[in-house]
């Protein structure tokens, strides 16, 4: 039982060690101005919503690690009801999805090269020049 | 060939292994050439679609339910949807939806055809034909994909008043720090055949408006609605018989049979969900001044658990329906002419027997891949008089008003 109770502590305690390598970064190609996002204004922006500032949300695809990060610690929902979510603002003609880009390197680019536009890579990443974070999720 | 469109014909190649049944190996191959078409088209074009295939089974030899019986069925909710969005402008778009359905009551219709128009980001403007946003997923009824049951929660769903409308629906969005606000309203008409409880009724809806009203915070999502709308059900031995009624001096019976009149819905829902659990539970509410409609209230509660991709569900579901009472006003037994009059008018109401009715629902569904999901669900029906409610047809002497259904279904979206 000791053992048991043991085992299930270090399960329970290695769950909550986060570093460095599983937060995420959420930056924006905004040209030097400076502002901070809550996690819900991300978490809209990245299910279609919109924001008082003019930002376009790019994605990773499902299955990339760092968007699997995102969903659970941002967004708070299962890629399922994700997909479900989309299939419902598509078919009922409210929101589509962001654009999706096959992997964190080619998002760095992309957001290097279009003003206005946002997205989420995993805490380790380097931060390109031009970029600026604007919400990180916490430790 | 790009990744994703290389990975969506992976997939189709290996359902087509897996599978022999010549239904669904046709439903793929007509999805497998729409993808070929997607892969095509430039920006300014999208196209997409949704498919279903549900196979029933209803424990029960003397009732129907659905469409369902006691033999397996697979073409009763089965259905294709294909969707075509083109940008005509920077601001301005068109959307077309065609629904093929399977399901013997059920037609194959243009569902939406609109254009819409983004002055801003906040604001959306629809104008032509769409689904009337009623309840939660009024929109998406054929979208098995976008909801967790293989058959919405009927005590809420199967209304089938004001499901479409040709109008405009205005949208409005708020994102604030910690809450999103979402208000939208819609007016609008439309001139249809519709089917209820296996008739068709041809139906003309005039003055159809409504107001929707979402607040999000955190994982909650709730939605307060109410909707208003005129609806005139062509049924020309109805009016006949209620003009006798009402030459023959009856005036109150002839009161009593109304082939049109307003309707009137309210809704309120909580949804809860985050990455371990959900909760949804809505109400509803309709008052139709139709001898066909009954007042009804009726909610379901459901909640379920992720064990990604796999999630489990239970459901409850219940709704209470009233008729108008009919007028005795007609004498019986002074002679035959009015005795057969009287007799007419009370068949009119042999289909108006108060009811309660219940469902108990568990289920799984496992998302398989990203844009397909597999489904199982066992659901106990029952209905309080074994006359009258939730089953489609029922042998009265021998029904004792409580079924099991069980049913599979496979979701695509593409």
């Amino acid at each position: 039982m000791k053992l048991l109770l043991s085992l299930f502590a270090i399960t329970f305690y290695s769950g909550f060690t986060i570093s460095e390598e599983n937060s995420i970064n959420v930056v924006a190609n905004i040209q030097g101005s400076s502002i901070q996002l809550s996690r819900q204004q991300v978490r809209n922006l990245f299910m279609g919503g919109t924001l008082p500032y003019d930002l376009t949300a790019i994605a990773l695809p499902p299955q990339n690690q760092t968007r699997v990060l995102f969903n659970t610690k941002v967004v708070g929902l299962t890629e399922s009801r994700i997909q479900s979510y989309w299939a419902q603002m598509r078919f009922s003609g409210r929101k589509t999805p962001p654009t999706e880009l096959s992997s964190e390197t080619l998002v760095m680019k992309y957001l290097q090269n279009h003003p206005g536009t946002i997205a989420y890579l995993p805490g380790d990443a380097e931060i390109p020049i031009g970029l600026t974070v604007l919400f990180t999720t916490i430790n | 060939m790009n990744r994703s469109q290389h990975n969506k014909k992976h997939a189709i190649i290996q359902i087509l292994k897996t599978t022999s049944m010549s239904l669904i190996s046709s439903y793929f191959i007509l999805l497998l050439s729409m993808s070929a078409v997607s892969a095509e088209t430039d920006d300014k074009l999208q196209l997409s679609g949704f498919a279903r295939v549900v196979l029933g089974y209803l424990d029960e030899s003397n009732a129907t339910y659905l469409g369902y019986d006691n033999s397996l069925s697979l073409d009763q909710q089965s259905l294709i949807g294909l969707q075509a969005d083109y940008q005509i402008l920077d601001k301005l778009s068109v959307t077309g939806q065609f629904v093929a359905r399977t399901g013997d009551d059920k037609d194959s219709e243009l569902e939406w055809l609109y254009l819409t128009y983004t002055p801003t980001k906040s604001f959306k403007f629809k104008l032509g034909r769409q689904r009337t946003p009623i309840f939660n997923y009024s929109e998406i009824v054929d979208v098995g994909f976008a909801y967790p049951w293989v058959s919405l929660p009927q005590q809420v769903y199967r209304t089938f008043l004001f499901p479409t409308y040709e109008g405009l629906h205005v949208q409005y969005e708020y994102i604030g720090r910690e809450i999103l606000l979402g208000l939208e309203t819609y007016a609008g008409g439309i001139e249809r055949n519709f089917t209820a409880n296996g008739q068709v009724l041809d139906t003309d809806i005039d003055n159809l408006r409504g107001v929707v009203g979402t607040i999000g915070y955190e994982g909650w999502n709730f939605r307060a609605s109410y909707h208003r709308g005129h609806a005139d059900v062509n049924q020309p031995e109805l009016n006949a018989f209620r003009d006798q009624l009402q030459q023959l001096g009856f005036t109150q019976s002839a009161e009593t049979i109304k082939t049109a009149g307003v309707g009137r819905f309210y809704q309120i829902s909580a949804f809860y969900e985050d990455v371990d659990y959900f909760f949804r539970t809505e109400v509803i509410q309709l008052e139709a001044d139709l001898s066909l409609a009954p007042k009804t209230k009726g909610f379901f509660v459901s909640g379920g658990v992720n064990f990604y991709p796999l999630s489990v569900y239970a459901s409850f579901s219940k709704d209470i329906n009233r008729y108008d009472k009919p007028s005795s006003e007609i004498p019986i037994g002074l002679i035959p002419q009015l005795d057969a009059l009287a007799f007419g008018y009370q068949q009119i109401f042999s289909q108006s027997n108060d009811n309660n009715t219940r469902s108990y629902t568990l289920g799984l569904r496992w998302d398989w891949k990203s844009n397909l999901a597999f489904k199982t669900e066992a659901t106990l029906l029952e209905e309080s008089n074994a006359l009258q409610g939730l089953f489609t047809t029922r042998d009265v002497n021998n029904f004792d008003g409580q079924a099991m259904l069980y049913q599979v279904a496979m979701e695509w979206v593409f």
